[in-house]
């Protein structure tokens, strides 16, 4: 089954959908291609490689604490990549 | 990490590196440099080519050496074009981009651009040739032999019959048919060929032009006297002796490589079938003598191409989803769109293409790591 994440701030929703359209900050996609490819300006398809890799850092994240939710503030420089407020919950389902 | 992107790129081999790196001790002079080490590197270069020319049918006084096989289909279409920009060019929808964008070139520059349609299986349909070219003045038809992606074999005969016929050139890029079958050019009667030496463990950045008439096309790179002015710059020498070393040995070794390759295909294809795993063989059947055999282009079932082949790399696994950049966008591979494939495979779709290097261990391997992917839903739409 696909997985979904959840957003939440408070009462708001911010985003629930596929994790690989998490909104992303923009600087930390250009240091991740800086990192993998050497490249500031990386083209659609190496940016879908570097939000494969965030998701796979958040997948970790979740498996290691065993629960299906969690606060970006308790992870806040793993998931640093994340464009959300510092006390958003993140749930995962499926 | 076990590689299945050997229509991307295949590893130099031995004997071609070594060559390589001798090449570079031992001739250190500019081939034009009319001086004992110049004359020694130029003595090379024509042995060299001679050799080359040998070892694909024809002679050295047909053939130049470029920085790739995109350069070389480049001269093809650009060259032909810019002799005769008031004819028309055609080609079909699932050619490589070094001939998509080439005839996006020609059209951009106001010039008439013909597209032959393909069947589901990526061959082109001679009737629609025929029609294009009684209707239309054509300098050249462009059309890919062998298919990067899906691997169709077309039929040069038949395309060559139509397009003498009716006065036409035919320039095939045949930059993935070399390591899987011998070649006779000159007996072809084809007009144009493109090759590029890292497609058959050759090193990267040398390809070669074929043309049965160097007065048919203009160069697309003007300055000194090198490859009978029709490519300008100083010879790769080290790249084109490990290209000749590479050519040799896959020469000498096709018939045996094809096999290990076609019994691989066919396991590769049994433990799909066993494993339950819902797919769609993009292309030629298997079983057919018009496709390459080392290139399987397989569409999972509402699976997603881009994720699949990211966690099969994290598995250990290099396979293409032969997607593509476009304005922002990842875009659907433009020949798997070109053959109609169905909806429910089209973007789950991965090519796999391997050489007789690959053993039954690593296929079993592989599907493993499909299955589990596929199975756990990580990949799923």
């Amino acid at each position: 089954m696909k997985k979904t994440v959840v957003l939440t701030h408070g009462n708001d929703v911010l985003y629930e959908g596929d994790p690989l359209n998490i909104p992303f900050k923009e600087d930390a996609i250009k240091d991740k291609s800086l990192e993998l490819f050497d490249d500031d300006d990386p083209c659609i398809i190496h940016q879908s490689h570097i939000a494969r890799e965030f998701v796979k850092t958040l997948q970790s994240v979740f498996e290691q604490q065993g629960e299906s939710e969690i606060h970006l503030k308790d992870h806040k420089d793993t998931l640093y990549f994340i464009d959300a407020p510092e006390d958003t919950t993140l749930k995962m389902k499926g | 990490m076990i590689y299945f992107d050997y229509a991307a790129t295949t590893p130099i081999s031995e004997n071609a590196k070594k060559a390589l790196v001798k090449t570079l001790e031992d001739f250190p002079g500019n081939p034009s440099s009319i001086h004992t080490c110049g004359i020694k590197s130029k003595k090379k270069y024509n042995a060299t080519k001679k050799n080359v020319a040998r070892l694909l049918g024809t002679t050295h006084k047909n053939m130049i050496f470029t920085g790739s096989g995109s350069e070389a289909s480049n001269t093809a279409i650009k060259g032909v074009y810019h002799k005769h920009k008031d004819k028309t060019i055609v080609t079909t929808h699932v050619e490589h981009a070094a001939t998509k964008e080439s005839v996006a070139y020609v059209e951009a520059e106001g010039g008439d651009v013909a597209y032959c349609p393909v069947d589901s299986e990526g061959f082109a349909d001679t009737d629609a040739l025929e029609k294009i070219l009684k209707t239309k003045d054509v300098s050249l038809v462009s059309i890919i032999h062998a298919n990067n992606e899906i691997g169709t074999l077309q039929d040069i005969v038949a395309l060559r019959r139509l397009t003498k016929q009716y006065g036409a050139l035919l320039h095939l890029d045949m930059v993935q048919s070399v390591p899987h079958m011998s070649l006779n050019l000159d007996a072809s009667g084809i007009d144009f060929a493109s090759f590029s030496a890292h497609k058959f463990f050759g090193p990267r950045g040398t390809g070669i032009l074929f043309f049965k008439d160097k007065d048919s096309f203009i160069p697309l790179i003007h300055g000194g006297h090198q490859e009978f002015r029709k490519r300008a710059g100083t010879e790769n020498l080290a790249n084109i002796v490990a290209l000749e070393k590479a050519l040799e040995d896959t020469v000498n070794q096709v018939d045996a490589q094809e096999k290990a390759i076609k019994s691989l295909g066919r396991h590769f294809l049994n433990a799909l079938d066993s494993s339950g795993i819902d797919y769609h063989l993009n292309g030629p059947s298997y079983q057919s003598e018009k496709r390459l055999h080392n290139i399987l282009n397989i569409g999972f079932k509402e699976v997603h191409g881009g994720q699949l082949a990211f966690e099969l790399d994290q598995l250990g696994f290099c396979v293409s989803q032969g997607s593509a950049c476009h304005e922002d966008a990842v875009q659907l591979s433009h020949v798997l769109k070109g053959i109609d494939v169905p909806d429910d495979y089209i973007k789950g779709s991965i090519r796999f293409s391997f050489s007789h290097r690959e053993t039954k261990s690593d296929i079993d391997q592989l599907v493993d790591a499909l299955k589990t992917i596929i199975d756990s839903g990580d990949a799923s739409l």
